[in-house]
C-alpha cells in the first residue's frame, strides 16, 4: 500500500536515532542520570532534616515546589489541549510535533506531582490521600482530575504510539537494535496489521481520547486555579484565575514545544521534519497568546489599581519596589508580553533562533509570574508579619530547593532522551497517511457513508 | 595610801565594758541571721458545714516571697485560758497546708463568743518562726426558693445558733449571690440580711442551667469581719434548657460528610469522562482481538 | 446531737468542694502560679478533725475532673466535642500590656520551642490617627471555617463544643490549611524534637501532646483543661485578667478573678470579632481598647530593642 511504503521510507530517515545508542547519548544520560541521584539525595536529606532547611516557613508556607509544581503542571496542556486540538482539527503541518507534544504532557504529569510530594511535611503518610480522603477539599478535587488526566494521556500515548510499533515490528529485521526491544515492539504492537478494521478503531479511539483529554485537562488545571482563587487571602480571592491559568498554560506548552522542536532540529539536523513553516506558524500563535495574555493581565492590574484596597496596596506596593520584587515583576511582564511582540512580531528580528529564543525567555517570564503570584502575596496576610527573623517574614528559597528545581529539569531531559530512543519523535506512520482520509465522526452526513 | 575611789570604779567599769565587748566579738560568728517568716491563716466554712482552716507559710518579701515547704505547723484552740491542742499540720511544696474540721465537732468559744484558733511555725536554723492567731464565730446558712406572683425568690437565712439550741438571726451580713459554672461562679447579686436575718434577691429567667435545666445556687460571705467565709450550695431546676446533643456537624463544606449534591456532581463528572475514556479502550482492545483472528 | 458522717460521703464531698475551695483559696492568695503542663499525680494526705476530736488522715482528693471522662479521648472520639459546652474566648484589648505571660504559658504547656508561637501578640494600629494597642491573637475556632474546608484528609475538624482541633496523626503537612487561614493562626512543626512521636498511644488531639514532627499544629481551645475545669493555659498566666475564656452556652466567661455574663458583656462594651466581613464567624471575640489600663509603649519593656524597632516601622506604614 502506498502510504505503507511511504511509512517504511520515512523509518528508514528516522532509524538511526532509535537504534543503539551511541557514546553521546550514553554520556549525556550519565550526566542526566548523575544530577538525579544527587537529587535523590537531596531529597532524603530533606525528608530526614524536616522542611527547616528549604526556605519554607509559618507565613510563606509554599515556595518554589509549588511554583514548579503549576508551572509543570501547565506544561501538560501541550499534549492535552494543543495536541488534541490538532488532532481533531486535522491540521496536517502539526502531524509531525503530536509525539512530542503528548510527550511533554506525560513527563510534566509525571514530574509535577513528585513536586507536591516534596511539598509534604509528612510525605510518609502520601496514602492517606486516597485512605481518608475528604471530597470538599480542593486538593482531592486536583488529586482526582490529575490523576483521571495522567491515565488518559498515558493511554493517549500509547494509542498513537500503536501504529509505529507495528511499522517497528514489521521492520524489525532491517534494524540494529537488541532482540529484547523487537520483542517489546511485538507486544506492544497489539496484533495491529493495519486492516481496515483495526484502522478504523484506532482512529475512533484516538478521536475519543483527544475529545475527552481536552475537557479533562481544562478541568484539572482549573481546579488547580480555584486552589488559589478560592483562598480568601487578598491577591488570591479572584475570580480571573481559572481561564488565566488555562491561558498561561496552553501559553507554555507551545513555548516549551517550540524549545524543543529547535533542539532536535539543531542537534539532529532535522530541517525537513521541523520546517521553517512550524516555527512561523508556532511563532505566531505565539504572539496571539502573548496579546490574549497581556488582556487578562491588564484586566487584572486595572481592577486592582483602580480603586486599591489596604491589603492589596500593600502587595502591589512590592512588586513595583525594586528592592523587593520590583526587578521580578518588570522582566516576568517584558518576557511575557512585549518580548514575543518585538522579536517574533518585528519581521527584522525574525529567525528561527529568535522564536527559539523568545520562547525561552516566555517560559522564564511565566515561572517567574508564578513566582509572584505565590510568594508575595503569602508575604502579605490580613495581619501583618511582626517578626524580626528574616527568613520567617521573607521567602528565600535554599540550595536545597534551586537543587530540586534543577533535577526535575534534568528528569524531564532525561525522559525524552530514553524515549527518543523508544520510537521516532515524529509518528511516522501518521505521516505517511494519506490526507483527507480519517474524516472526523462529524463531518459524516449519514450513517451511510460511515460504515 | 588614800584609795582613789573615782579611778578605781572608772578603771572597773573600763574593765566590764571591755569583757562585754570581746565577749560580744566572739559570740558575733555563731549567730545567723534567720530569713523572717509570715504565716497566713483563713477560715473558710463549707458548702458542708465543714469547717476549713487554710495556712500558708512564706519566706522573704515581696516579689522574692516563696512557699516554706514542709514544715509543721502547730494548731491549737483556746478555751477559756486552757490551751487545746488540735493538732500539727505540714505544709505542700507551696507552703500551704489545710485542715478540715468536721461540722458537728464543738469548739469552745471565749466569752464574746468567737471560737479562737493559734497557728504556729517554730522555726528551724535558717528560719524564725512565726505565729497567728484567728478568731471567729459560727454563722450558719439556709437558702430556699419560691416563687411569688410566678417571679422567683430566692431567700438567704443567715443565724447563729446558740448554747440552748436556738437560731438567733444575723443582721447585716454581705452576701453574694450566684451561680455554679464551668470555670467559676457567676455571681448574680448582693444583697444585705435584714433585722430577721434573711437576704433577697430576684433570681432572673434566663440563667442557662444543664441538659435538664438543673443549677446550682452558690451563696457566699465574702470575709466577714467575725464569721470569715462562708459558702453555701444548692440545687434547683430554675436554669434555662441547654441542648447537650452531640451530633456531628452534619453535611456541609467544613463538616465531615461531603454534601450530597457535591457527592453525585463529581461522580456524574467522572463517569462521564470514564464511560468515554473505557470506550476508547475497548476499542484498542478489539484491535488486538482482531490481530490474533488474522493471525 | 452529734451527727456522724459517713466517712464515704465525706470523701465523695470533699473531691466536688475541696479542689474549689483550695483554687479560691490559692487565689485569694495572690500568687498566680503557673500550673505544670504534667500531670503528676502524687498521693497526698490531708488532715481531718473528726466530731469526736480525732484526728484521722484522708486521702487529698486528686481527681479534679469536673467533666467526665476526664481522660482526653483519642483518635475517632476526639472528633465528638464535650457534649452541651460552646467555648468562646474573650479578650478585653484594654487590658493587654504585651507581658507574652499568655505566650510563654501556651509554649509551656504544649511543650513548644520559643519560635513557635499559637498565641500571638501583635501590635496593631487601625488607622493614622487612632492609638496603637496590643492584639494578642490565638486560633479563633471559628464557626465556618477556612481552614477545614481545605483539608484534603480531614486530619483537622470542628467540634460540636467549638474547637478546632489538629488530629496530627492524620495530617500529611500540605500546609493548605496554613494557607487558607486568613489570620495566620496556624503553624508547622518544622524541627524535630526528642519528645515528639509519632502515632503515640497516648496522643490525643485535645492535649496535642506529643507533637509530631512535619505536622500543623495551633491554638486547641485547651479541651482537656476544660475538663478538669480549668481555663486554659493563657487565661490563667496573664497578669492582667485580659483573656476571659468560658461557655456560650452557660453565658459565663471567667478571667480566673472575675466571672461575667458572656452576651452582656459584648453587649455592654461593644465586643467585636476580628475581620468580621469575611464571614469565618470567629469565636474569639474582644473589647475594644477604649480607656486603656498602660500606655502601649509599656509594652515595649517584655521585647528586644530589635523587636521595639521593627514594631514602630510596622505601624508606622
Amino acid at each position: 500500500m502506498n502510504s505503507n511504503l511511504k511509512a517504511k521510507e520515512l523509518l528508514e530517515e528516522y532509524k538511526p536515532f532509535i537504534e543503539k545508542p551511541n557514546k553521546l547519548w550514553i554520556t549525556k544520560a550519565l550526566i542526566l542520570s548523575a544530577i538525579i541521584c544527587f537529587g535523590i539525595y537531596v531529597l532524603i536529606l530533606q525528608v530526614i532534616e524536616g522542611h527547616i532547611i528549604t526556605g519554607m516557613r509559618d507565613n510563606v508556607v509554599w515556595g518554589v515546589y509549588i511554583v514548579n509544581f503549576v508551572f509543570v503542571l501547565g506544561l501538560s496542556y501541550a499534549g492535552a489541549l494543543i495536541a488534541g486540538i490538532f488532532h481533531l482539527g486535522r491540521v496536517e503541518w502539526a502531524k509531525p510535533l503530536q509525539r512530542i507534544l503528548k510527550l511533554i504532557t506525560l513527563f510534566s504529569l509525571i514530574i509535577g506531582p513528585i513536586y507536591i510530594l516534596l511539598c509534604l511535611g509528612r510525605p510518609d503518610r502520601l496514602l492517606y490521600l486516597f485512605i481518608h480522603p475528604r471530597l470538599q477539599s480542593p486538593i482531592i478535587w486536583d488529586v482526582i482530575a490529575i490523576v483521571t488526566d495522567m491515565i488518559f494521556c498515558i493511554a493517549y500515548l500509547y494509542f498513537t504510539y500503536i501504529k509505529d510499533f507495528a511499522l517497528l515490528r514489521d521492520n524489525a529485521p532491517h534494524l540494529n537494535m537488541y532482540n529484547w526491544r523487537k520483542r517489546m515492539y511485538k507486544f506492544l504492537a497489539l496484533g495491529y496489521q493495519n486492516t481496515p478494521e483495526q484502522s478504523k478503531l484506532l482512529n475512533q479511539s484516538l478521536d475519543i481520547m483527544a475529545a475527552i483529554i481536552i475537557p479533562t485537562s481544562i478541568v484539572a488545571y482549573s481546579l488547580l486555579a480555584w486552589l488559589f482563587g478560592m483562598n480568601l487571602r487578598p491577591g488570591w480571592h479572584s475570580s480571573i484565575f481559572g481561564p488565566f491559568f488555562v491561558l498561561s498554560a496552553v501559553y507554555s506548552g507551545i513555548a516549551l514545544l517550540i524549545i524543543i522542536m529547535w533542539i532536535y532540529r539543531k542537534q539532529y539536523k532535522m530541517e525537513k521534519t521541523f520546517t521553517d513553516n512550524h516555527f512561523m506558524y508556532l511563532g505566531f500563535s505565539l504572539i496571539i497568546l502573548s496579546l490574549f495574555y497581556g488582556y487578562f493581565s491588564f484586566s487584572q492590574y486595572i481592577t486592582d489599581w483602580y480603586n486599591i484596597q489596604k491589603t492589596t496596596e500593600l502587595f502591589w506596593d512590592k512588586y513595583l519596589d525594586f528592592s523587593q520584587y520590583g526587578i521580578i515583576f518588570t522582566l516576568s511582564a517584558l518576557f511575557v508580553v512585549f518580548v514575543p511582540l518585538i522579536f517574533i512580531g518585528i519581521p527584522w528580528f525574525r529567525s528561527i533562533n529568535s522564536i527559539a529564543a523568545v520562547s525561552l525567555l516566555v517560559l522564564v517570564g511565566l515561572w517567574l509570574k508564578r513566582y509572584l503570584m505565590i510568594v508575595p502575596v503569602l508575604e502579605t496576610p490580613y495581619i501583618p508579619i511582626q517578626d524580626i527573623r528574616e527568613d520567617w517574614a521573607h521567602y528565600s528559597a535554599t540550595w536545597v530547593e534551586w537543587s530540586l528545581s534543577i533535577t526535575g529539569i534534568a528528569l524531564f531531559i532525561l525522559f525524552f532522551l530514553i524515549f527518543s530512543k523508544l520510537a521516532p519523535i515524529v509518528p511516522v506512520s501518521e505521516m505517511a497517511e494519506e490526507k483527507g482520509k480519517n474524516k472526523l465522526i462529524v463531518f459524516y452526513k449519514t450513517k451511510r457513508e460511515l460504515s | 595610801m588614800r584609795t582613789n575611789y573615782t579611778l578605781n570604779s572608772i578603771v572597773l567599769l573600763l574593765f566590764i565594758f571591755c569583757c562585754y565587748m570581746t565577749t560580744d566579738i566572739k559570740a558575733e560568728p555563731s549567730a545567723q541571721k534567720k530569713t523572717r517568716t509570715r504565716l497566713k491563716v483563713y477560715y473558710e466554712k463549707l458548702s458542708n458545714n465543714d469547717k476549713k482552716i487554710s495556712i500558708i507559710l512564706t519566706q522573704g518579701s515581696g516579689k522574692k516571697a516563696s512557699g516554706v515547704e514542709n514544715a509543721e505547723i502547730f494548731l491549737t484552740a483556746i478555751d477559756n485560758e486552757d490551751q487545746i491542742e488540735l493538732t500539727s499540720i505540714e505544709t505542700d511544696a507551696n507552703g500551704e497546708a489545710v485542715l478540715i474540721i468536721e461540722s458537728n465537732y464543738t469548739f469552745s468559744t471565749d466569752e464574746d463568743g468567737y471560737t479562737v484558733i493559734h497557728a504556729k511555725y517554730n522555726g528551724n536554723d535558717s528560719l524564725k518562726s512565726a505565729k497567728k492567731k484567728i478568731e471567729f464565730m459560727d454563722l450558719n446558712i439556709d437558702i430556699s426558693f419560691e416563687i411569688i406572683d410566678s417571679v422567683k425568690h430566692i431567700s438567704v437565712y443567715a443565724f447563729e445558733i446558740d448554747s440552748h439550741g436556738n437560731k438567733n438571726p444575723v443582721e447585716g451580713v454581705d452576701l453574694n449571690i450566684g451561680v455554679e459554672r464551668l470555670f467559676s461562679t457567676l455571681f448574680l447579686e448582693e444583697a444585705e440580711t435584714d433585722e430577721e436575718g434573711i437576704g433577697n434577691m430576684e433570681f432572673p429567667d434566663d440563667i442557662p442551667g444543664d441538659s435538664i435545666g438543673n443549677i446550682k445556687v452558690i451563696v457566699k460571705v465574702d470575709e466577714h469581719d467575725d464569721y470569715g467565709t462562708i459558702t453555701k450550695s444548692s440545687k434547683i431546676n430554675w436554669g434555662t434548657i441547654v441542648e447537650y446533643s452531640n451530633a456531628s456537624n452534619g453535611r456541609s463544606l467544613f463538616g465531615d460528610e461531603a454534601p450530597l449534591w457535591m457527592i453525585i456532581s463529581v461522580f456524574i463528572v467522572l463517569i462521564g469522562a470514564w464511560y468515554h475514556f473505557i470506550l476508547a479502550t475497548i476499542k484498542v482492545i478489539k484491535i488486538k482481538k482482531l490481530g490474533q483472528k488474522s493471525v | 446531737m452529734k451527727k456522724k458522717e459517713d466517712p464515704g460521703n465525706r470523701r465523695k464531698f470533699l473531691k466536688n468542694t475541696l479542689a474549689l475551695g483550695t483554687a479560691a483559696f490559692t487565689a485569694g492568695a495572690g500568687a498566680v502560679l503557673a500550673t505544670d503542663g504534667a500531670k503528676g499525680k502524687s498521693v497526698e494526705k490531708i488532715k481531718v478533725l473528726t466530731t469526736e476530736g480525732k484526728v484521722i488522715e484522708i486521702e487529698k482528693p486528686v481527681d479534679d475532673c469536673k467533666i467526665h471522662p476526664c481522660e482526653p479521648p483519642k483518635g475517632k472520639e476526639a472528633r465528638k466535642g464535650i457534649p452541651g459546652r460552646s467555648f468562646v474566648m474573650v479578650i478585653d484589648l484594654a487590658r493587654c500590656k504585651n507581658a507574652r505571660k499568655c505566650i510563654e504559658g501556651c509554649q509551656k504547656g504544649h511543650d513548644l520551642i520559643p519560635s513557635q508561637e499559637w498565641m500571638k501578640v501583635y501590635l496593631m494600629k487601625d488607622n493614622p490617627e487612632s492609638e496603637p494597642y496590643w492584639f494578642p491573637k490565638n486560633c479563633f475556632h471559628c464557626d465556618n471555617p477556612p481552614c477545614v474546608k481545605v483539608c484534603p484528609v480531614g486530619a483537622t475538624f470542628k467540634r460540636t463544643d467549638n474547637a478546632v482541633l489538629v488530629d496530627a496523626d492524620r495530617c500529611i503537612g500540605c500546609k493548605f490549611c496554613i494557607s487558607a487561614c486568613p489570620y495566620s493562626a496556624r503553624i508547622l512543626n518544622w524541627t524535630d524534637k526528642e519528645s515528639y512521636a509519632s502515632n503515640d498511644p497516648n496522643y490525643s488531639p485535645e492535649t496535642s501532646l506529643p507533637g509530631q514532627h512535619g505536622t500543623v499544629s495551633k491554638c486547641d481551645f485547651c479541651p482537656d483543661r476544660a475538663r478538669e475545669g480549668k481555663l486554659p493555659y493563657c487565661a490563667t498566666n496573664c497578669p492582667m485578667g485580659a483573656i476571659y475564656f468560658g461557655d456560650k452556652n452557660e453565658d459565663a466567661v471567667t478571667n480566673g478573678e472575675e466571672t461575667l455574663r458572656f452576651r452582656q458583656l459584648i453587649k455592654e462594651r461593644t465586643g467585636y470579632r476580628f475581620l468580621e466581613e469575611l464571614g469565618t464567624q470567629p469565636n474569639v471575640y474582644y473589647l475594644p481598647p477604649i480607656d486603656k489600663m498602660f500606655p502601649y509603649e509599656r509594652g515595649f519593656s517584655s521585647v528586644s530593642d530589635e523587636t521595639k524597632e521593627m514594631l514602630k516601622k510596622s505601624i508606622s506604614d
